[in-house]
Formats: C-alpha cells, structure tokens, sequence
C-alpha cells in the first residue's frame, strides 16, 4: 500500500475513534438528563395539561378540557349574562413583574459590571478569594436572608432606628412593604449571578487588544464597540439573563418584602395553587410566564448562533 | 546641503514610570536619529527599555521629557490612532472575533476608506504575506507562525509611515523564525516602509539590520551598522553583548595618533587601536574577537605573546583554543581547521599573535 492510503486509512480510524469517543462522553451527561427528564420536562407536562383543564372545588382538576383559564387571563366574565369584557388586571400584574424585573437587571448590571471589572483585573490569587466571598450570601437560606432583610428595612428595624437617632429624619421611612423594598430585595439575591458571568467574560477579555485598535486608528467609542462589546458582550448577556428570568417569576421577595400587597406573577402563581385553589389558572400563568420567556430566549439564541465565532 | 530629515528623530527622550520621586527611569535621555527606508535594530538584554522606547513612539507612553520628531513633525501631543505608525505586537493581539481578512482590513475601515479599496489592500496584504486561502479564518484557527503573518499584514495595510516590531520572532521556533527573518528583511525592502525592530537576540540584528542601536539601562550605547557594531564596539558592554569576546586588561605605555603601545599584566606589549580620549598610565581594557587570534608555533612569528595552551575544542570547521598569558590572563581563540594552520594540544607552547587593528582599547 502507498503512503497516502495509509494515511487515509489512519484518517479514517482517527474518525472512527473520535466518534466512539464522543458517543461514550455522552453517557457522562446521562445522570443530568434523567434528573431533568424527572424534575423538569415531567411537571412542565403535568403544569401544560392542567391549564387545560376544569378547577376542582377543593383544589385539583376535573378532566375536562377547558379554555377558560387562559380566557380568564385577559377577560372578565360578566356574572349575570357570561359576556366578557376585556380586564387587564392580570395584564399589569404581568407589567409591574417585567417592569421589576427590568429595573432589577438594570441595578444589577450598574453595581455587577464596575466589581466584576475590579475582580477581573486583581492578581491572581486575590481573584479567587473574591470570587469565593461573592458566594458567601449563598451559604445561607434565601427565605431567612430575606426575612432578615425585613427586619433590617422595617419602619420599627435597626436602619430607620439609626437614622432617626441621628437626626436624619423624623418619621421612619416606609422601605418595606413597597415596590422599593421588593426592588431591593431582588437586587440583593441576585446580584451575584451578574457578577459572576461578567467576571468571566472580563477575566477573559485581553486588555492588549484595546491598544491594538488604538494603534490601528480606532478611536475610543468604536473601541468600545468593535472590540469590546463583541468580546465581553456574550457575559453581558449572560448576566442579564440569569437576572432577568429568576426576578421575574420571583416569589420571596415580593412576598415577604412587599408583603404581598402589590401582586408579581410569583404570588399570582402561589396565590391559585393555595388560595384561590384554582390550579389551572395557576397553570396556565405559569405557562404564559415561560412561553414569554422562552420566547425571549429564542430570539437570544437566533441572533447569538448568527454571528457565531470561535475565541481562543 | 540641506538638514536631514529622519523618520523618526528623539530628542533626549526620558520616560520615568511612576512619580519622579520614586519611579523607575525605564529611558534615560535617549537620543535617536532613524532614517527613511530603513531597517533599523533596538538591540539590548531584557529591561533595558527597548518595548518602552517603541511605546513612546506609537504614543502609548506620555514622555516624562524630551520630543518624538516624524519626518520633522511634532508627534507629542498626538494619540496613537492619530500617528501614521503602526505595531506589529510581540503576541499579535490579532482580534480574536474577526476573521483573518476583517482583521487585516481593520485599519483601512478605521480610516474609513470604500469598501472596493479595501478589499483590493486586504487581497494585496494576504498575498504579500501568503496568507491568501487563510482569508477566512479566525485567528483561533491558524498556528503562530501564520498569525504572526497575520499581525504583519495588518500593521502593513493603511501602509504607515514607520513600522514598530516588538520582538515578533520571539515566539516563533528555530527554524520558523530562520525563515521569517529573510521574510521581513524582504518585505522591508519591497515595502520601503521605515521598520524599527526590536529583539534581544544579536544574530537576529546582525542579520536583518541595516542599523543596530545597543540599549542598556535606558541608555543608548552604540549606534552603527552591522559591522560596524561588531568589528568597532565603544564599550565593554557593546563588546560582551555582542559575539564573543576576549577582554585583555593593560595600562597604557605610550600614545600614538590612532593607536596606543599597552603593557599587559604579565609583562607582554602589544598595540591596539585607540579612538577614545585616553592618556599614558591609564588603566584601560583592550578587547578582541576570537576569530582576529591567530596562533604559531613558539618562535615563528615575530612580535606575539608565548602562552600555554590550556583547553580545546574541537568543532568541524574551526578549533576553539584557551590559551594562558602568564598566570591571570587567557585568551580564546577561534582557529579555522585548514590544512596550513597549525594544530596544538593542551599544555603546547603557541605564540599569540594579535594585530593591532583588531585590538581596540575600549572606553569603559
Ligand atoms: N508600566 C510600567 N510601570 C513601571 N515600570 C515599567 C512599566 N513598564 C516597564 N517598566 C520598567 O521599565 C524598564 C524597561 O522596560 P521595557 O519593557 O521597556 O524593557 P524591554 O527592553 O522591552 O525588555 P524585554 O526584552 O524583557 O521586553 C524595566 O525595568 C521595567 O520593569
Ligand atoms: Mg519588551
């Protein structure tokens, strides 16, 4: 045999071994898969199905199908003679939620991109201690951290205290029980998952490469924009999502801190499933709340697959 | 005749990072003349201030005094993207998420020139550095050798005025950079684009450069021509940095108009070629390349110094001779393995003999 059917042949085993390899490593994810299969797409069915579905008196579902939890959603029906009238109100509970959300991610990004920016440029060994004490929060319970943000915030708590002992003020100012109290509750649990994709990204991005441009007439806004933003700009996104998504359909927080008054979908959620004992209208909330977002992620994924690069 | 003008003119730049009070003086009153078309060397050991030196001139160092002059134009208070001098970076930093193409490209964009006459650079560039079927990959995508390619033709491309290289073949192996060494020099000259290089390796500089400037602790020691540099070194330092050298301590008998009689510590004179300021008595130190020694049999030539010969090594085409000169001094010499030269072993007598135009005495 010549030497270039050898190296075909050598080629060809090389593919066939790399194949055998990947459908081996795909075992490893097994555990993951049977764990989502389990604890995600099953209950994700389940939730589906009962949207569909009559509200039981006591709670549960009655196996008749039903459209009458998503037309609850946007319409009134009247009592008397069954016509429906459009009624926002579960509309802009869903708008207050984006607007939380929104302003949550916002902060987040605002306070989580100047300390992710200061850890990524700390030497080394400091790096990790950081990162490490970014976690801290984690060590303790969500529900307790919060409750004792309640009792930090309230208009009887230590701060309010503090500052009329200064002088500062002469009434305690209302923090909890308000859209701010919630605002800074949610800022507090998840300002962490900003950080840590923004830290990563920064970490990774090449300083040099700021000047490279310069040298090659870039001025400081296309810098910005050419160089920069492509480059640090998927950890951005990250941040943002990993904010974004768990605030809005958050339930501790607008809870505890804004003592329920101010409904987010969370606490519509809870509300049907404890309540109202209306599980198919707590399903199908659900349900609009996760095709929002997946349809928001789409898009994400569409335009991230578009201009797809290979780094490092 | 009228004033030259360079490409790039230092006038005693001096760069002191951090305060005045407790900084580190990374350039000490350096004062350059590069002229056009030139392939110019910064030659110097690690520290020394070379990659500040190239910093200072693409403008991303602020000079704590003294002033950069390009073809006789005030650069000071010009930003680097505002200076017709381009950086090819010692790790390329090519970007990362555009293809070979766009990255070449992207000074002509910056510049804002039509999409057409971008095109046909980039096209020009690629196939100048034999790049052209890699025109669509990422950088990820390419070996060092290729990306430095890469690095080159981007720099190359909005055709700037002068060319900073800041040890690019460092990262290179043996043999890659051999080759990119003829590739530079060579695109220097199809170019004509003034190209201020700088390395830490001596056989790269003799090689490549039509003029070498030896830096050592922010200072200019020497600036001349290959040959120049090598053959006619100032000082001690210039001489020991480049090639091998022997170092002859001695105090001068008598001066002469270019050359000076010295007595060396055992006792033997010889002549040396003196073009620095030096008196009867001084103590100086006379240097002298390996390959200017020739060795005789003891009693054959005239004028040499006897000594024993102590060591040898043997290397194909020459022999490498220690030889002792009493009982502090000896020589190394470099002797071709001819059929007429004579061959020695340890402990034989041998006369050196030391011309006076390879001697020099050395300012410091
Ligand atoms: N940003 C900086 N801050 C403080 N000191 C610096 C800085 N950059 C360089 N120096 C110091 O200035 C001196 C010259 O550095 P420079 O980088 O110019 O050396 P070099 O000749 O390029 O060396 P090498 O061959 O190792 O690249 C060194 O002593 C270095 O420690
Ligand atoms: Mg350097």
């Amino acid at each position: 045999m010549d030497s270039t059917g050898i190296a075909q042949r050598r080629t060809e085993l090389d593919r066939i071994r790399a194949r055998r390899i990947l459908k081996a490593r795909a075992w490893l994810l097994s555990p993951a898969l049977l764990l989502i299969f389990c604890f995600l797409i099953l209950p994700l069915c389940i939730i589906v199905v009962y949207s569909f579905l009559t509200p039981g008196t006591y709670g549960g579902v009655v196996w008749d199908f039903s459209l009458e939890s998503y037309i609850q959603f946007l319409f009134e029906r009247d009592f008397f003679d069954d016509t429906l009238a459009f009624s926002p109100a579960y509309l802009q509970i869903y708008f207050r939620s984006f607007v939380q959300a929104l302003v949550t991610t916002i902060v987040c990004f605002l306070i989580g991109f100047p300390t992710a920016y200061y850890i990524a440029t700390l030497p080394e060994r400091k790096k990790y201690m950081w990162v490490l004490l970014i976690t801290v929060p984690y060590w303790i319970n969500l529900l307790i951290r919060t409750i004792a943000m309640l009792f930090l915030i309230r208009n009887e708590g230590p701060l309010n205290y503090a500052l009329i002992s200064i002088g500062a003020i002469d009434e305690p100012i209302k923090i909890a029980y308000t859209n701010f109290g919630v605002g800074l509750g949610l800022i507090y649990t998840y300002l962490p998952f900003m950080v840590l994709p923004l830290y990563a990204a920064i970490e990774r991005f090449d300083f040099r490469l700021v000047e490279a441009s310069y040298d090659l007439y870039a001025n400081q806004w296309t810098i910005l924009r050419k160089i920069i933003l492509p480059l640090v700009g998927p950890g951005i996104v990250a941040g943002c999502l990993l904010v974004f998504i768990p605030s809005l359909g958050s339930f501790i927080a607008p809870d505890l801190l804004g003592g329920g008054k101010k409904l987010m979908i969370g606490n519509l959620i809870a509300l049907q499933f404890q309540g109202s004992r209306n599980w198919p209208f707590g399903s199908a909330a659900a349900v609009i709340l996760m095709t929002m977002v997946l349809c928001a992620l789409m898009v994400y994924i569409r335009q991230q697959s578009k201009s797809r690069i290979p780094l490092h | 005749m009228a004033k030259d003008v360079y490409a790039v003119n230092g006038i005693s730049i001096t760069k002191i990072y951090g305060t005045e009070a407790s900084g580190v003086t990374a350039l000490n009153d350096v004062s350059i003349s590069i002229r056009d078309n030139e392939f110019f060397t910064l030659l110097g050991p690690s520290g020394c201030g070379k990659t500040t030196l190239l910093r200072c001139i693409a403008g991303f160092e602020q000079l704590s005094s003294g002033r950069i002059l390009l073809f006789d134009e005030e650069i000071d208070h010009l930003s680097p993207n505002r200076r017709p001098v381009n950086t090819v970076f010692q790790h390329y930093a090519l970007f990362p998420h555009m293809t070979v193409a766009e990255n070449i490209g992207f000074s002509l964009r910056m510049l804002k020139q039509g999409e057409a006459k971008i095109k046909a650079t980039v096209g020009q560039m690629l196939d100048l550095v034999h790049m052209t079927e890699f025109a669509g990959r990422h950088p990820a995508q390419l070996s060092g050798g290729q990306q430095q390619r890469v690095a080159l033709a981007r720099a190359l491309a909005s055709h700037p005025k002068v060319l900073l290289l800041d040890e690019p073949l460092s990262a290179l192996d043996l043999k890659l950079r051999q080759e990119m060494r003829v590739e530079l020099k060579q695109l220097q000259e199809e170019t004509g684009i003034t190209f201020i290089f700088v390395t830490h390796d001596q056989e790269e500089a003799l090689t490549m450069s039509d003029r070498i400037a030896v830096m050592s602790d922010g200072k200019i020691q020497q600036t001349g021509n290959p040959a120049d540099i090598y053959e006619n070194p100032v000082n001690h330092f210039v001489a020991d940095f480049i090639g091998e050298t022997n170092f002859l301590e001695a105090t001068i008998q008598s001066v002469h108009t270019d050359n000076a009689r010295c007595v060396l510590a055992n006792g033997a004179q010889l002549s040396a070629s003196l073009t620095v300021p030096k008196e009867k008595g001084n103590r100086v130190t006379i240097c002298i390349r390996p390959e200017k020694i020739s060795l005789d049999n003891p009693g054959t030539a005239a004028g040499g110094i006897d000594g024993t010969v102590e060591r040898l090594i043997y290397l194909g085409t020459d022999t490498h001779y220690l030889v002792q000169l009493g009982s502090q001094t000896s020589v190394l010499a470099r002797i071709q393995n001819s059929r007429q030269s004579p061959r020695f072993k340890p402990g034989d007598q041998a006369t050196v003999v030391m011309d006076e135009s390879a001697c020099r005495v050395l300012a410091d």
